[in-house]
């Protein structure tokens, strides 16, 4: 379709040169208007971007907290310096990353799932 | 002249909002817990606090909600039944689809704890409330008490078969120790991360609505509207973080069931 004449015109839409372009302006619009009415309700449902973000930090920082926490009170029971603490950062990182895998891959599951009842819908 | 009314403003809000005496505004003292009723048992504070007040209110309002609404029965729904079927709705399809029909029992549970947290988060975006969900310590006691019966509830259904959960699939046996070690600290992972996360949202929300909202007071007049603008649009975000936080400590709740139960 006329999608480079569609795009010069959203910033002034007064520009309308002839009929034919005045009808391809119009159905580029339409779909424009269209997508931004539809766009929320998927970002609404999905989460913000921001929270997804959130989400993945979270599940990093907190493999860090609990494989650090782990260490300190297996040192402070045991009386071995910072050697499990050293260890079980390590793993927590691991474990953080692990679960940012998990949660990334159940994620993009979702959204899949989430894109075929669209298409089925509409 | 305006600006002696905004030095004024600013001055009259500080006061307000902290009786200690300091000229800035406290955009945490809205965190700050009260005790209403004090009470001592065996050496514990128990007090009656106003985050205890507003978990009653919330308590109450979601009991009138279903019991009123449901009240009539009717074939057609008005409006507080319409609210009322729709959450019900909302968190059987949830169940639904995250654990199957083997979650039917949790329902009362998922529900009970979809609504407290939905209510508690709505409640604080009202005028003068306290934020129930942002304090740490309640978002973890919940996920404590979620991780705890999920646990619970996967040895209670397995048996000792559960601990294969902590296993991977195809991994080669010299990795495995280790493998094993990362999987446990993953899994203890999940109530830090379910708490965080509504603590950390709720909390980071209502300091940064309050912060703007000095910042409309010290700008004055002239200055503040643009900052009063930004409120209004960071509100009704906000209200949309409320909802999603509570539909996200809810689904991780199903996920979670749905591991104890068919692990996998």
């Amino acid at each position: 379709m006329a999608g480079s004449n569609g795009d010069k015109f959203p910033g002034d839409p007064e520009a309308g040169d002839g009929s034919t372009s005045d009808l391809a302006d119009f159905e580029a619009r339409l779909r424009k208007t269209q997508k931004a009415y539809q766009q929320p309700v998927n970002n609404a449902a999905r989460g913000t971007a921001m929270g997804i973000a959130f989400r993945l930090t979270t599940e990093l920082v907190a493999g860090i907290i609990v494989g650090g926490g782990i260490g300190l009170l297996l040192d402070k029971w045991l009386g071995t310096g910072p050697l499990f603490l050293l260890i079980f950062f390590f793993l927590g990182m691991a474990a953080g990353i692990l679960n940012v895998l998990k949660t990334a891959r159940q994620m993009s599951a979702q959204a899949e799932l989430d894109a075929k009842s669209d298409n089925q819908g509409s | 002249m305006s600006e002696q009314v905004a030095a004024e403003g600013v001055a009259a809000a500080a006061h307000a909002a902290a009786p200690s005496g300091g000229l800035a505004i406290d955009p945490m003292h809205q965190f700050h817990i009260n005790t209403i009723y004090p009470i001592h048992i065996g050496g514990y504070d128990v007090s009656f606090t106003n985050s205890a007040l507003w978990m009653v209110i919330v308590a109450t309002a979601i009991t009138l909600l279903t019991i009123s609404g449901m009240g009539k029965r009717s074939l057609v729904p008005g409006r507080l039944q319409s609210v009322a079927e729709l959450s019900y709705e909302f968190v059987s399809n949830m169940l639904r689809d995250n654990v199957g029909d083997a979650g039917k029992r949790f329902f009362p549970f998922v529900f009970t704890l979809f609504m407290f947290v939905l209510f508690c988060n709505m409640g604080g975006m009202l005028p003068y409330s306290f934020t129930v969900t942002s304090h740490i310590i309640v978002t973890f006691g919940l996920a404590m008490f979620i991780f705890l019966g999920v646990t619970i509830l996967g040895f209670a259904v397995h048996g000792l078969h559960f601990f294969h959960f902590f296993v991977p699939k195809g991994v080669p046996a010299l990795l495995l120790p280790l493998l094993v070690v990362i999987e446990v600290i993953s899994y203890l992972t999940r109530p830090i991360s379910l708490s965080v996360r509504l603590f950390a949202n709720m909390m980071a929300g209502h300091t940064m609505l309050k912060v703007f909202a000095g910042f409309v007071i010290a700008m004055g007049w002239l200055g503040g509207f643009l900052p009063l603008a930004f409120m209004v649009a960071f509100t009704g975000l906000e209200i949309l973080v409320a909802f999603l936080q509570a539909y996200v400590f809810a689904i991780l709740t199903c996920i979670y069931l749905n591991d104890a139960l068919h692990m996998h």
